[in-house]
């Protein structure tokens, strides 16, 4: 069997302003419970590895769902097949969820599913954090993320093409995934927009 | 024993190198003695346990529980069994729970479904994992929060020169209403 070659050795950074200020929020004296929707990095683990954790991988970004979803997969057998991919234990309940641009790559369907899907898996204190846009026409890379430090991103890019994207304005984000509301939010440069957010299961 | 075995994984295994992996079942030293080898034609259906370290490149359904050793899946591995041992290292694929009482690996080559518990956790460059991994680093967790550097280190989006601007948001649900600062 061949394997995908690995990514950069040399991944690029961005600094980020907004999320050190998640860690100020989040009880960390017990064990963090924090979902990451993307793909395991060694810069991730190394930096969760200085908290009492538990990390959740979902791999989400290679998830048959994103292909499912311009198929003829009805709302309910979406939020069906993301609960079979989370395959969380049942008492979870995130403290953290790090969505990174992968709601950007939900349409209103799949969004509206994967909120439905995640909802049993958050509490009154789970803070989130994602990438939305101010204006529609901005467009996103096909790259991942990981936490080099608090306030330091690393970027990778990813291997394979790039699946279709739909971007979200802050608006559009709320109204499709009611479970959090937005508290807060940086404009980069490239017109993408970081927020922190807020459960409200 | 690791770390002879990691030379070869850069390598496609040839059947030449096989026979040296079973040749080398026998003798291969190893930090707490010889490493039984699970040879790429070989396929346990049931479970492992005992007192030696273990080497799999073939195919193993069950449990593997080597709690006081070291377990290695070689590059050629496929094992469907939690598997407990003292040093767990993946290069090969694994769909089960690790617990590692040490430390667990996964190599490059290494791909992973299943929860890990282990006091120290390396993912390298290319592995792929999907799961869970308990971490604790040893005493109680303290917020080391780096406060942001005033001096961009590297602004990787875009190479654009506008910084980062705040914005303030409405906390009211659907509010798309922006307050930009500056230009």
């Amino acid at each position: 069997m061949s394997y995908p070659p690995a990514a950069s050795s040399m991944p690029r950074t961005q600094q980020s302003l907004l999320f050190p200020s998640l860690f100020k929020r989040i009880d960390v004296d017990r064990r963090l419970s924090v979902l990451e929707i993307g793909a395991a990095l060694p810069e991730t683990i190394d930096f969760f590895s200085q908290y009492k954790c538990r990390l959740h991988f979902a791999g989400m970004f290679s998830d048959p769902v994103l292909q499912m979803q311009t198929g003829d997969a009805t709302e309910a057998e979406l939020v069906d097949h993301i609960r079979k991919s989370f395959d969380f234990p049942k008492k979870t309940r995130f403290d953290l969820c790090l969505f990174w641009d992968f709601l950007n790559y939900l349409d209103d369907k799949a969004l509206r599913a994967f909120n439905k899907a995640i909802a049993p898996y958050l509490h009154k204190k789970t803070r989130g954090h994602a990438f939305t846009v101010r204006t529609l026409d901005t467009s996103f890379s096909n790259q991942q993320y990981g936490i080099e430090q608090a306030h330091m991103f690393s970027i990778r890019p990813r291997t394979g093409m790039q699946e279709s994207t739909f971007p979200k304005t802050q608006a559009i984000l709320v109204n499709l995934l009611p479970n959090f509301d937005i508290d807060q939010g940086m404009l980069l440069p490239d017109g993408r927009l970081e927020v922190l957010m807020s459960a409200v299961p | 024993m690791f770390e002879k075995r990691t030379t070869s994984k850069t390598e496609p295994a040839s059947p030449q190198s096989k026979q040296d992996s079973f040749a080398a079942s026998s003798s291969t030293p190893s930090s707490s003695g010889r490493a039984a080898v699970i040879g790429p034609g070989i396929h346990i259906n049931g479970d492992i346990s005992g007192d030696e370290n273990l080497l799999v490149e073939g195919k193993v359904d069950g449990k593997i529980r080597l709690a006081s050793n070291h377990v290695e899946i070689g590059q050629s591995g496929r094992v469907n069994a939690d598997i407990t041992a003292k040093v767990i290292k993946i290069a090969g694929q694994v769909r089960g729970d690790l617990n590692g009482t040490e430390k667990v690996v996964i190599s490059r080559s290494g791909n992973v479904h299943g929860n890990i518990v282990a006091p120290r956790m390396t993912l390298e460059d290319g592995a792929i994992f999907k799961g869970s991994i308990d971490m604790d680093p040893g005493e109680p967790a303290q917020v080391k929060v780096a406060k942001p550097v005033k001096k961009p280190v590297e602004v990787a989006v875009e190479k654009t020169a506008a910084a980062p601007k705040p914005v303030a948001t409405d906390k009211a649900k659907g509010s798309s209403s922006y307050s930009l600062s500056g230009g």
